[in-house]
């Protein structure tokens, strides 16, 4: 399975990472992004299975990649890693088809719970 | 939607212990304002909401624990009151987290806009008017503790 993590922070970028391997999702192939606009043209380019990508970003916000995906008919899974966990956002996730919403600060057990239905 | 969450010292440990990957942190009530490197928190229409303040041993401590960055160099920039470009990044991606403290679903929404450093938060705080603190003193797993606060306009 292709993962394509996407985050501003290169730190929070490499935990998200640590935290799939942590988790049981190691011996997939991640490759990363600093902001939608660069996620949009990589999930262009090269069709990943799994796309995680964080809300608040230059450049390209999360909520906006999913929505340029979906114009442009990008079928990949998505789903939000993010502090934006109020029902306001989860509801306006779910509404442009994210597949799932984990809250920072995150767990292993929350990514176990949350991917192993989709991976 | 009421005004913002005010955190209390459970709510900073919880959240703070998950960040730093442990099961426990004992973070406790202060009553200092440190005077570092503050978040300034934002609503939807850009309106100052909040700052987050945090000493430089809470900002280099907790922003080296997010890349696992060695001790004696997140000292150095407690020592020097100067945070590395990689600290500061992390930092202020550790005052993003914490921006969850302040809301909840009945809570207006605020997002992290921007760091600025003491002289600027001061001066932010300041044209809030009437507002409200809260302290902390946090123990950072591997490093030190540190002092951080939050100041919510009234």
């Amino acid at each position: 399975m292709n993962i394509l993590v996407v985050d501003d922070s290169a730190a929070m970028r490499n935990m998200i990472i640590r935290t799939l391997r942590q988790a049981g999702f190691d011996g997939n192939e991640v490759t990363q992004a600093e902001d939608g606009a660069v996620a949009l043209a990589a999930v262009k380019q090269s069709l990943p299975d799994l796309v995680l990508a964080d809300w608040n970003m230059p450049n390209m916000t999360g909520i906006e990649l999913l929505e340029a995906m979906n114009a442009e008919g990008l079928k990949t899974k998505f789903g939000f890693i993010t502090t934006e966990a109020t029902a306001d956002m989860r509801a306006k996730a779910t509404a442009g088809g994210a597949k799932f919403l984990i809250s920072k600060p995150f767990s292993v057990e929350s990514f176990q719970k949350v991917l192993s239905a989709i991976m | 939607m009421s005004a913002l969450v005010k955190p209390k010292a459970a709510s900073v440990e919880n959240m703070l212990a998950m960040l730093f990957g442990v099961d426990e942190l004992d973070v406790s009530d202060s009553t200092a304002m440190p005077e570092g490197p503050a978040a300034v928190y934002v609503g939807d229409d850009g309106q100052l909401l909040a700052l987050g303040v945090g000493d430089f041993a809470f900002a280099a401590y907790s922003g080296a624990a997010l890349s696992m960055l060695p001790k004696g160099g997140a000292q150095d920039m407690v020592d020097e009151k100067s945070l590395s470009s990689t600290v500061e990044a992390n930092f202020y991606e550790v005052m993003n987290i914490c921006s969850r403290l302040l809301m909840n679903d009945q809570s207006v929404h605020l997002r992290l806009d921007r760091l600025v450093d003491w002289a600027e938060a001061k001066s932010l705080i300041e044209s809030m008017g009437g507002h409200q603190s809260m302290g902390f003193s946090v123990p950072v797993p591997r490093y030190g503790s540190g002092q951080l606060a939050f100041v919510i306009a009234a």
